[in-house]
């Protein structure tokens, strides 16, 4: 017997649905009405996302000093904040690529949370250098757009390849999310 | 340098020793090398007290300049407070611990203050700075420190024996510029004794091994033009601090405060180390003044992302305010964490009075900006420009740049490196010149003349 065929054979979703079934249950999620508990649960989000707001405001307002770093220790909480965020990120690619590349075909159900996980994870990680920095409104000169002062940035940097190895890792697992999303779109 | 007790007019009195008699130096000699002046002659618990002006503020009358509050003593480095300096020995027999709030008693009159553990205060004594404490010095110097007059008598005004010390048990928060004492094994200060100089005069140089320093960088070409370089010679530094000082006022540098320099924040251009060496109990103490070493292969210029310091034709590494960020990546890979990072608008608040007071020429730097030391390019261009209409070269010791020009034993030597005959480069060629970390293959443009003590047979 044929790899294939016993794959086939298996069963993924208990209860033999039609795909009826299933477009109904994904569908209901998002177009019933939004039930209390999802409202409460959503306010904590946010009012942590207000804490975050306050402090990202009043950090540029009074100045970086807030992060408590110093000379000769530059880097911080922030750094720190990057790396977790961006492993978070790597274990959400890690777990959609692993599955996908051993031809799981019960990944369909994770892959989207895992790989919406990697993207918003990414966000989180870009944020923390973002507001480091002592003068976060000239953030995109270490990008090579032009600027002011036609000047290019410098290419020997390791930084400068690190905002350029983060933006590819979050374009690409946008269209790796995107690409599995299709369906979902396609359905709603 | 004692201070001497002026008494008011009504008070003088021929029954009170105003002078001390004359010191028998062989005497003092004879005893230290029988080894009685180390031990310590008091009765556990009881201590002789020195009193010495400030270092920075004198006997008081400069608590009012932020400038002098900030600069490090050349001992203790500590800023911004004076404290009872205790020697580790005696700080041990007591239990008392850096920063530990003490209760010095004489003759019913009482003083609470800071101790300070000392490397080399001798055993039984402590030493208490003059000019603290003060009530009515003005904007920046009240309050700052501890007063120690209460304990100051006609009969004793610059010592007194028989005091009782006894912790409180209470701590007081220190801001010291450098608490570390030790090169931990690195020669950072080098140093030898006259006998050892003499057998090899290269020992600056030997003192540390390294593979060829090979870059992957091409070297910068100085076949025309100048090259800036300096000198720093250790054998004459007496670590004051005076350097720290006039460039603070040439470039504009702010005054943090104390709670600032406790979080690491001081914003000096050009600092000055201090190392002990030896026995902790008998120790010697070495200075370093230790601004940006403009270093030919600077770690600093290839991490900038946004080329905000960047390397000039002339062999300065230069800072580009507006062109900065501020990542601090450049800090985080400067070797000798020269850079000073703008973590607030420190000029903020500043009067417009004194903002007429600034160096024209310099840069008011921002927040959210790095800075150092540019090696006060401003006198750089100014010399230049002078020349330029007198259609000559900048002629040797035409520049004098802020530091060098304060510093009290000239050991600071600034000067065009290509120019052979230039006295910087005379001194480049002495033996005992060498190069901070230089194992690192940055390059600096700056050196140390490394330092020969030559002690007296009974003391060393």
């Amino acid at each position: 017997m044929s790899v294939e065929a016993k794959v086939h054979k298996e069963i993924l979703i208990e209860g033999n649905p039609q795909f009826s079934t299933i477009t109904e249950k994904i569908s209901r999620i998002v177009e019933s009405k939004t039930t209390k508990v999802w409202l409460l649960l959503f306010g904590a989000a946010v009012s942590l996302l207000l804490v975050l707001l306050g402090s990202v405001g009043y950090l540029l307002w009074e100045g970086i000093d807030i992060w408590g770093n110093n000379i000769p220790s530059g880097w911080g909480f922030d750094i720190v904040n990057f790396v977790f965020w961006v492993g978070i990120g790597h274990a959400g690619t890690l777990i959609s690529a692993i599955l996908f590349l051993f031809r799981q075909r019960w990944r369909t159900s994770i892959n989207r949370f895992a790989e919406a996980m990697t993207i918003f994870a990414v966000m989180c990680a870009l944020l923390f250098p973002s507001i480091h920095v002592g003068r976060a409104w000239l953030l995109h000169w270490v990008m090579p757009i032009p600027n002011q002062m036609g000047l290019w940035p410098n290419f020997r940097s390791p930084l400068l390849w690190d905002a350029f190895a983060v933006g590819t890792y979050f374009a690409c697992s946008l269209m790796f999310w995107y690409v599995g999303l299709i369906p979902d779109l396609a359905t709603l | 340098m004692a201070t001497r007790c002026f008494s008011p007019p009504d008070m003088v009195n021929p029954r009170v020793p105003t002078v001390t008699p004359p010191l028998d130096e062989n005497a003092i000699a004879n005893q230290i090398s029988a080894g009685a002046i180390k031990k310590s002659a008091s009765p556990l618990g009881t201590v002789e007290i020195v009193f010495q002006p400030s270092p920075a503020v004198f006997d008081g009358r400069y608590a009012d300049n932020g400038w002098l509050q900030e600069t490090p003593d050349p001992i203790t480095k500590i800023t911004w407070d004076n404290v009872a300096a205790i020697s580790p020995a005696t700080a041990r027999e007591l239990g008392i611990r850096n920063s530990d709030i003490v209760r010095l008693a004489h003759k019913g009159r009482t003083l609470e203050i800071a101790a300070w553990l000392v490397p080399g205060q001798p055993d039984g004594t402590i030493t208490l700075d003059l000019g603290y404490g003060r009530r009515a010095s003005g904007r920046v110097g009240n309050g700052v420190g501890f007063d120690v007059g209460p304990l100051r008598t006609l009969e004793g005004c610059d010592f007194i024996t028989g005091a009782t010390i006894t912790a409180t048990g209470r701590k007081y928060a220190i801001s010291c510029a450098q608490d570390h004492g030790s090169m931990e094994g690195r020669p950072l200060v080098r140093e030898a004794t006259l006998e050892e100089y003499r057998r090899e005069p290269k020992f600056a140089q030997e003192m540390v091994e390294h593979p060829p320093l090979k870059s992957l960088w091409d070297e910068h070409d100085y076949s025309q033009g100048y090259q800036w370089g300096l000198t720093v010679d250790l054998n004459t530094c007496i670590g004051c601090g005076v350097c720290t000082l006039a460039c603070q006022s040439e470039n504009n540098i702010p005054i943090v405060g104390k709670t600032q320099v406790a979080k690491g924040r001081e914003m000096n251009w050009i600092r000055v180390d201090r190392y002990f060496s030896g026995e902790a109990d008998d120790a010697q103490v070495m200075h370093q003044p230790v601004m940006c070493q403009h270093c030919e292969n600077a770690p600093c210029e290839q991490v900038c992302p946004v080329a905000a310091t960047v390397h000039d034709k002339e062999g300065l590494n230069v800072m580009v305010y507006n062109r900065c960020i501020g990542t601090r990546y450049c800090s985080n890979n400067c070797p000798y964490k020269v850079r000073r990072f703008n973590f607030f608008n420190y000029t903020k608040d500043t009067p417009e009075i004194v903002k007429m007071a600034m160096n024209p020429d310099v840069t008011v730097r921002s927040r959210g900006v790095m800075e150092k030391c540019t090696f006060c390019i401003q006198r750089i261009n100014r010399a230049k420009n002078a020349a330029n209409l007198e259609n000559r070269e900048v002629r040797d010791g035409e520049i004098v740049i802020a530091c060098q020009q304060a510093c009290p034993t000239q050991a600071i030597v600034f000067g065009n490196i290509n120019d052979p005959a230039s006295k910087v480069s005379q001194a480049k060629r002495q033996d005992r010149n060498y190069e901070l970390l230089a194992e690192l293959n940055t390059k600096p443009c700056l050196s140390y003349l490394a330092r020969i003590r030559n002690p007296h047979s009974q003391l060393g």
